[in-house]
């Protein structure tokens, strides 16, 4: 039995008086695609910030294929294979999109030491050139690569931050409300796409409101609610869970779209 | 030698809290730092210097810092509002304006250092066996008063909140219906008066030329990254301490090297507490 | 503008420049040489600000310790060769000790703290008279033996050579996306795998590097030095140069480093000395209102835009098997 891709092992982490995560556990593995769900201020962002490595957890574990890294800085696990999309999307206006999508690649030339000399490489060689182009193409924006981003409409830009994800070939890439502003064909390309990237071998975690997106695309989905776990297991099993059910308002609404 | 070391700690403390509360509070309001602070320093000396044959020395100040409020509105039009948001830019131009200043000076008033004459500098009393003029405790009951009253305007007045809005949120502040350019021009004038009452003050102690008022800047500088950027009161205790210090310093080891004490004081401060010693509060959410 | 015509333009810029020796005086070419050598520390602000997105107060400060360390060095005897080594080392040495502690801190507290430094090195240089000899002035130091004509040449030479190198860094290489990055989101940076303390600690390394070159070669210029060469008051003149230039063009930054270091000598012609300056401010003034990009953002304007259509090998090329890239086999 391999270890799993991430593993978290009671995870707590306290902003000033506020318990915004406490004794999470979670567990993912290959090729699956993770559902993080909650109400809003569940602690579902300041998760992904301390699996990053935005914020350092107060107590637990945090495991990549098997390895502690909850002390490592975020580059450093960006480097080991951790990537992720923000909520606000977070790009650099005043680039273009090869330019913000090429920075992803920095998660794999640094990851060895030789990264550091080879970053005078020019952008048009095939070693960067290349990877920027297919993950441009896997994201369907190929044709705004010269585009600055404060150019592009918000919903483009979300694929903008997907397409820097894959470039670095990640082993988990965290995506934070990918769906919000996109358009119905866009949110259909977006789950293709995330179901391409599991087939791929790669553990999706996906943050959403959107519980139309969740239920169709995920294995297996986390629930939490003022920083505590209630529910993990299967999305099916997740509607007719009582606490899941009263932790969400809308409790019909899951149940409904499901 | 206490009361000296004391007394001329407490001046400098008073000069630089005067200026660094300024800068704190445009800073606050704008994000931007006033590179021309210390030429308002300057223009405040020369304004009281001028006038105070004329109307006696009180009323100079009075008219120093009013004449500096005008002055804060040219500032704010010229040097900030043009350049809202592009911090930089905000900052080479008030440093434009402090050229423009300085040159201005040299032409009214000559590149000669001045002396600046008070009643009060004739006047002294006395500490066990040390004489202090009247002027030097004057600098700093008065810098005491404007500080205090600053403190309350900030935290009790109107206009205060609206201060205290703005710094946390411009936007939010302007949807709640502060005017913001109003509130940004009132930093302005407020911190070019403070100056130029600090000018007013410690100009009889020292002496004046158009290029004074620089080294108080940067000192005021130090103090406020001590005390941590845009925080008044911590501003404050920045200044009392790099005061204090430098008085020591002029006393203990040698006048030439105070301005490396305080920098020095500064430089370490920030290696052990990269946020100054009061400061900020911040976490940021991503 | 096509390709070919931004050539031309760059070509008769160059050539412009080239000429100067035979269309002005003695005293203008003094200046055009001096200008030349600041654009060098305007160079280490287009880095610092411009690409990294730091702000240092303090670039005088190793413009004269370069100054300082190369002027002391001759003096003593040493081969104007090596001096010339140590000058630029050293500053780049302190500029990666300083770092350490500088690229922790956030905007103004860097710019502050640097300033700081700045403060100290320019005390330093006026007290430590047995060494400096203070404000007496350093006299006797050797340089290389050039004539004035080839001096020009020679720090044209260097001027252009820096601003290719800056203008590659900045618009092709992955170098300039990892800097640009840092500058525009520390946050999302570190997500893409950018260790940001790493690359402000290069940024301000190279940066000290070439103000402690701009330092070597005006001691090596002037042959005479005064500590208040490297007051405070001169890192702020060339972040003006550097602001009027446009931060981050480092084309502009030596359009500018030439015609702010020429204007203030121009306007001589106003006779006394301090109308001139207040013109020289309210010049400042007048391009910050009017070209809020300053040089660089005009010259933008008129070349065509920076970042127009890159041209890569594979810019077309087919997207090989599944087009999802992964690193699962």
């Amino acid at each position: 039995m391999t270890h799993p891709v991430l593993q978290l092992t009671g995870v707590s982490k306290r902003f000033g008086g506020v318990q915004a995560l406490q004794d999470i556990d979670l567990v993912g593995r290959a090729g699956e695609v993770h559902g993080l769900i909650g109400p809003n201020g569940a602690g579902k962002s300041t998760l992904i910030a301390c699996i990053t490595g935005v914020n350092r957890i107060d107590a637990g574990e945090i495991r990549l294929r098997g390895n502690r890294i909850e002390s490592l800085p975020a580059h450093r696990r960006a480097r080991l294979g951790i990537a992720r999309t923000f909520q606000k999307i977070r790009l650099a206006q005043q680039l273009t999109v090869f330019e913000n999508v090429a920075a992803g690649l920095a998660a794999r030339r640094f990851a060895r030491a030789s990264g550091w000399w080879s970053m005078l490489a020019p952008l048009s060689s095939a070693r960067i050139a290349e990877p920027v182009e297919q993950a441009l193409l896997a994201s369907g924006i190929a044709d705004l690569a010269d585009e600055t981003v404060a150019s592009l409409p918000y919903g483009k830009r979300h694929f903008v931050e997907l397409a820097r994800n894959l470039v670095a070939e990640p082993d988990v890439i965290l995506l934070d409300e990918p769906a919000s502003g996109l358009t119905d064909d866009e949110r259909e390309r977006l789950s293709v796409l995330v179901r391409q990237l599991a087939r791929r071998g790669t553990l999706v975690i996906l943050v959403e409101h959107d519980l139309d997106l969740v239920g169709r695309s995920c294995d297996t989905v986390t629930v939490i609610e003022h920083g505590r776990l209630i529910f993990n297991g299967a999305p099916a099993e997740a509607q007719e869970n009582e606490a899941v059910i009263r932790a969400y308002l809308g409790s019909a609404k899951l149940a409904r779209n499901a | 030698m206490l009361v000296q070391i004391i007394v001329n700690g407490l001046i400098l403390a008073g000069n630089y809290a005067l200026i660094a509360v300024g800068l704190t509070l445009i800073f606050g309001v704008m994000r931007m730092v006033n590179f021309a602070e210390g030429q308002s320093v300057m223009m405040g000396a020369f304004v009281a210097f001028t006038a105070t044959p004329f109307i006696g020395y009180l009323p100079a100040i009075a008219l120093a810092m009013l004449t500096n409020a005008v002055l804060g509105v040219i500032l704010e039009r010229t040097a900030f509002r043009p350049f809202r948001g592009v911090e930089l830019n905000g900052l080479i131009a008030s440093m434009g304006m402090s050229i423009i200043l300085i040159n201005l000076a040299e032409l009214v008033w000559g590149t000669v250092p001045q002396s600046f004459d008070t009643p009060l500098n004739a006047v002294s009393f006395t500490f066990g066996t040390v004489g202090v003029s009247a002027q030097r405790l004057l600098v700093i009951a008065a810098s005491v008063l404007l500080l205090t009253c600053l403190w309350w305007l900030v935290q009790h007045s109107s206009l205060g909140r609206q201060f205290r809005a703005v710094s946390e949120d411009p936007e939010v502040a302007a949807a709640m219906g502060i005017n913001t350019n109003a509130v940004a021009r009132m930093s302005v004038v407020l911190g070019s008066s403070l100056a130029a009452a600090a000018g007013a003050l410690t100009g009889p102690v020292n002496l004046l030329s158009p290029d004074m008022g620089q080294t108080e800047m940067l000192n005021a500088f130090a103090a406020i990254i001590l005390g941590g950027f845009g925080n008044v009161n911590g501003t404050i205790f920045g200044a009392l301490l790099i005061g204090m210090v430098q008085s020591v310093a002029a006393v203990y080891l040698s006048n030439a090297y105070s301005n490396s004490i305080a920098f020095g004081l500064l430089v370490v401060t920030l290696i052990f507490f990269p946020r100054g010693l009061v400061p900020e509060r911040l976490e940021e959410n991503v | 503008m096509s390709d070919a015509a931004a050539w031309i333009v760059r070509v008769v810029f160059v050539a412009f420049l080239a000429a100067t020796p035979f269309m002005v005086d003695a005293y203008w070419l003094n200046m055009a040489i001096l200008a030349l050598i600041y654009a060098l520390v305007v160079y280490s602000i287009t880095v610092l600000t411009g690409f990294a997105g730091l702000l240092s107060f303090g670039q005088a400060g190793f413009v004269g310790l370069g100054a300082y360390v190369y002027g002391v060095m001759t003096v003593k005897g040493v081969p104007p060769a090596a001096a010339a080594a140590w000058g630029v080392v050293l500053p780049t040495a302190v500029g990666f000790l300083l770092g350490l502690p500088a690229a922790r801190l956030r905007g103004h507290y860097m710019a502050i703290g640097t300033l700081g430094f700045g403060v100290l090195v320019a005390q330093l240089l006026n007290n430590m008279v047995d060494v400096t000899r203070g404000p007496m002035g350093l006299l006797g130091i050797k340089s290389f033996g050039l004539d004035r004509v080839s001096w020009f040449y020679c720090v044209l030479a260097i001027a252009m050579a820096v601003l290719a190198a800056l203008e590659h860094v900045d618009r092709r290489t992955f170098l300039g996306v990892v800097l640009k990055s840092v500058k525009y989101d520390e946050i999302s940076a570190a997500a893409c795998g950018i260790g940001v303390f790493g690359v402000k600690l290069l940024a301000f390394s190279a940066a000290a590097f070439l103000a402690g070159s701009c330092g070597v070669l005006l001691a090596a210029y002037m042959r005479f030095l005064t500590p208040d060469l490297f007051l405070s008051a001169e890192s702020f003149r060339y972040l003006m140069m550097a602001v009027v230039g446009g931060v981050g063009s480092a084309t502009g930054a030596l359009i500018s480093a030439l015609i702010l270091t020429g204007i203030p000598e121009a306007l001589r012609a106003f006779g006394e000395t301090n109308v001139r300056l207040l013109v020289y401010g309210l010049m400042v003034l007048f391009v910050l209102w009017f070209l809020p990009g300053g040089i660089g953002g005009l010259l933008e304007r008129l070349i065509g835009p920076r970042r127009k259509r890159r041209r890569s090998a594979t810019a077309q090329a087919a997207p090989k098997g599944d087009a999802v890239a992964g690193r699962a086999s």
